[in-house]
């Protein structure tokens, strides 16, 4: 269900709107063009990497946002996507790649829920706040899996998005412009009631051809505080520092974590 | 910016370059010096390696500096880690980055590019290899904030580096000029034979400089990705005059002789024609964005806009070296009315007579 701004462009579009999930067929295509011009997060998660030079676990990879530079920082790193369509363009991504890079990644298509790999990782990365992408249930697979798959002395790194200091629904439209120079609205519609953020990306109107069909690519999240990441993360063992804390626009707050077991490995 | 800052600035562009902006010359101690460790700072300033007017950057936090030999700053961060930002005070940052993953980051203000391993020195490579065939520059190895560090070991030739030049004591006392160096003492080395080890390093090398890069490159993979490629001291200057233009906001700018040429028809460097621009650090560029084109001298560095039918007389002119094998592609009239035009506007190509393709005898005066 699209809200807000999102329902009244689907309501007004009528047949000529195909509503897709952002990370899947023509949703991903879009998210992937996007992503390309994001550098954010990637200088701090390099950096932070680096400090543990073993191998690399790249959750939630997309189309390689993250993985890209951290093979480029000459890091091993297994790529781990649920997506098949953002698989095919992370595949793309890598063919461009020289092979001295290539060597070095293992793509991996699973649930970062649920998976089960034959090696341990000095870093395990969820970046882009995808962890917010998991129910409550399904941050308890994960932080199981990610215990599983840890080296000694091993961290997460992390990112969520707060929206603190908004009491009421909020409702916003923001240009972007995509890697191929196509030109991208993004609608975001946040309860504080519910905590849902739903985002609609599509592409500019005056950019669509009367009569042709408009792409509307859409995802929901509830939106994950750090304290609630952090309380969880306690709970499967893990302590957790705030690494890095900043302001995204007029009212989200973003926030990367490093994480690291407590206590002895058992 | 106060003298200061400005003097400071271009110490620190001087050290991380390996290229001399200080405009101090004078004997004996290196003219920059930059401390890993502050405990090391007295040891250092009662050494001969550094002189009444060196600038030596030095860790905050350490002991305080009485009566010092020469100007001393401290400063907050590193200058060697990639991803990590140094400051002076709250009014100067600069921030180093490795050059294989500097692509994929934004640029938040001042940054040196490093070469720290072999993949960065791989990806500079292949980045110099692509500029050369189809003019395609990375975005940031053009911005105006940025440096890319050690140039006399990435093709740059010798020019002033050395330690004369600038030096670094690392955390364990050893001395380089660059973080990424080959120890050439410890502190008590006396600065003579720092420089002495300096040119014995160097004279057994097949590419400058052997010593900046040494700890963190193989040099024979250095030597062999320089050899094959004589024109990238060339390159280096190409992304300074590309970061000059859009410092002025000209953006989009191509440069003659990386993948195209602004007159059509003209051959390439790497044609097999033995263009005169081919391999020369002191030869000029053009560069055109639009209508407008630049011709820029490197040595020293002095910029002239040109109108594009200039600019395209100027290209065969700077192609061939000569006025003889220009002719096949620009009237000799006009050659000689715009040779003219340059004299009249304070520009005077001394070009090679000879129908050679031979540079050498080109001299470059612009206005100031």
């Amino acid at each position: 269900m699209l809200r807000g701004r999102a329902g009244d462009l689907l309501e007004s579009l009528g047949p000529r709107a195909r509503v897709h999930r952002m990370y899947d067929g023509e949703g991903a295509r879009m998210y992937h063009d996007i992503s390309l011009r994001d550098s954010h997060e990637v200088r701090e998660v390099v950096r932070l990497v680096r400090s543990r030079p073993g191998p690399v676990l790249d959750l939630a990879a997309g189309s390689g946002r993250l993985t890209i530079p951290l093979l480029a920082a000459g890091l091993q790193v297994t790529a781990l996507e649920s997506s098949a369509s953002m698989l095919v363009l992370l595949g793309e991504r890598l063919a461009q790649l020289p092979e001295r890079l290539v060597v070095r990644c293992t793509v991996v298509q699973a649930d970062m829920s649920d998976f089960l790999l034959a090696a341990l990782f000095d870093s395990v990365v969820l970046a882009t706040t995808s962890v917010s992408l998991l129910d409550a249930e399904g941050r308890a697979g994960l932080f199981r899996c990610v215990e599983r798959h840890l080296a000694p002395g091993g961290q997460l790194i992390l990112s969520t998005v707060d929206i603190p200091s908004v009491d009421r629904i909020t409702d916003t439209d923001v240009p972007v412009v995509g890697e191929s120079g196509q030109q991208y609205r993004v609608l975001e519609h946040f309860d504080p009631a519910t905590s849902v953020r739903s985002v609609t990306l599509h592409p500019a109107l005056e950019t669509v051809p009367t009569d042709t069909i408009v792409d509307l690519s859409t995802s929901e999240v509830q939106v994950l505080p750090p304290d609630q990441l952090v309380a969880e993360l306690a709970e499967h063992g893990f302590a957790t520092r705030l690494e890095q804390e900043s302001q995204l626009g007029e009212s989200h707050r973003h926030v990367m974590l490093v994480a690291e077991r407590a206590g002895p490995v058992s | 910016m106060n003298t200061d800052m400005r003097v400071v600035k271009r110490s620190l562009m001087s050290w991380g370059t390996g290229l001399d902006f200080t405009g101090r010359h004078s004997v004996g101690g290196a003219s920059v010096v930059v401390v890993e460790d502050a405990d090391h700072v007295g040891e250092l300033l009662a050494s001969d390696l550094v002189r009444s007017d060196s600038v030596v950057l030095v860790p905050a936090g350490g002991a305080d500096i009485h009566e010092p030999v020469c100007r001393t700053f401290s400063y907050e961060g590193s200058l060697t880690e990639p991803g990590v930002e140094m400051s002076i005070g709250d009014d100067f940052y600069l921030e180093i980055q490795d050059h294989a993953t500097s692509q994929y980051m934004s640029l938040l203000g001042p940054t040196l590019i490093r070469i720290v391993g072999g993949e960065d020195f791989a990806t500079y490579l292949d980045d110099a290899d692509a500029a050369r065939t189809s003019g395609t520059f990375r975005e940031f190895a053009t911005h105006p904030a940025v440096q890319f560090a050690d140039q006399s070991a990435l093709g740059a030739g010798p020019g002033d580096d050395g330690p004369a030049l600038r030096l670094f004591v690392a955390r364990d006392g050893h001395i380089s000029t660059s973080p990424g160096g080959l120890s050439l003492g410890t502190l008590g080395t006396p600065f003579d034979s720092v420089r002495a080890e300096w040119g014995r390093v160097n004279a057994l090398a097949t590419q400058p400089c052997s010593v900046c890069l040494g700890s963190v490159l193989d040099d024979e993979v250095r030597s062999s990705g320089l050899g094959e490629r004589p024109w990238l001291g060339r390159y280096l200057l190409a992304l300074g005059a590309l970061r000059e233009l859009r410092a002025r906001t000209i953006e989009g700018a191509q440069v003659s002789g990386f993948g195209t040429r602004l007159l059509a028809g003209l051959p390439l460097p790497d044609d097999g024609a033995g263009t005169a621009d081919r391999t020369g650090t002191a030869w000029p560029f053009l560069l055109w964005a639009g209508d407008d084109a630049y011709l820029i001298d490197p040595l020293p560095r002095r910029t002239l806009k040109l109108e594009r039918r200039t600019a395209e007389v100027v290209d065969a002119l700077l192609t061939f070296g000569a006025v003889e094998p220009a002719t096949a592609h620009v009237p000799r009239a006009e050659l000689l009315q715009v040779f003219d035009a340059l004299v009249d506007n304070g520009v005077t190509l001394a070009l090679d007579q000879e129908t050679s393709l031979d540079p050498s005898g080109l001299v470059v005066a612009t206005q100031g």
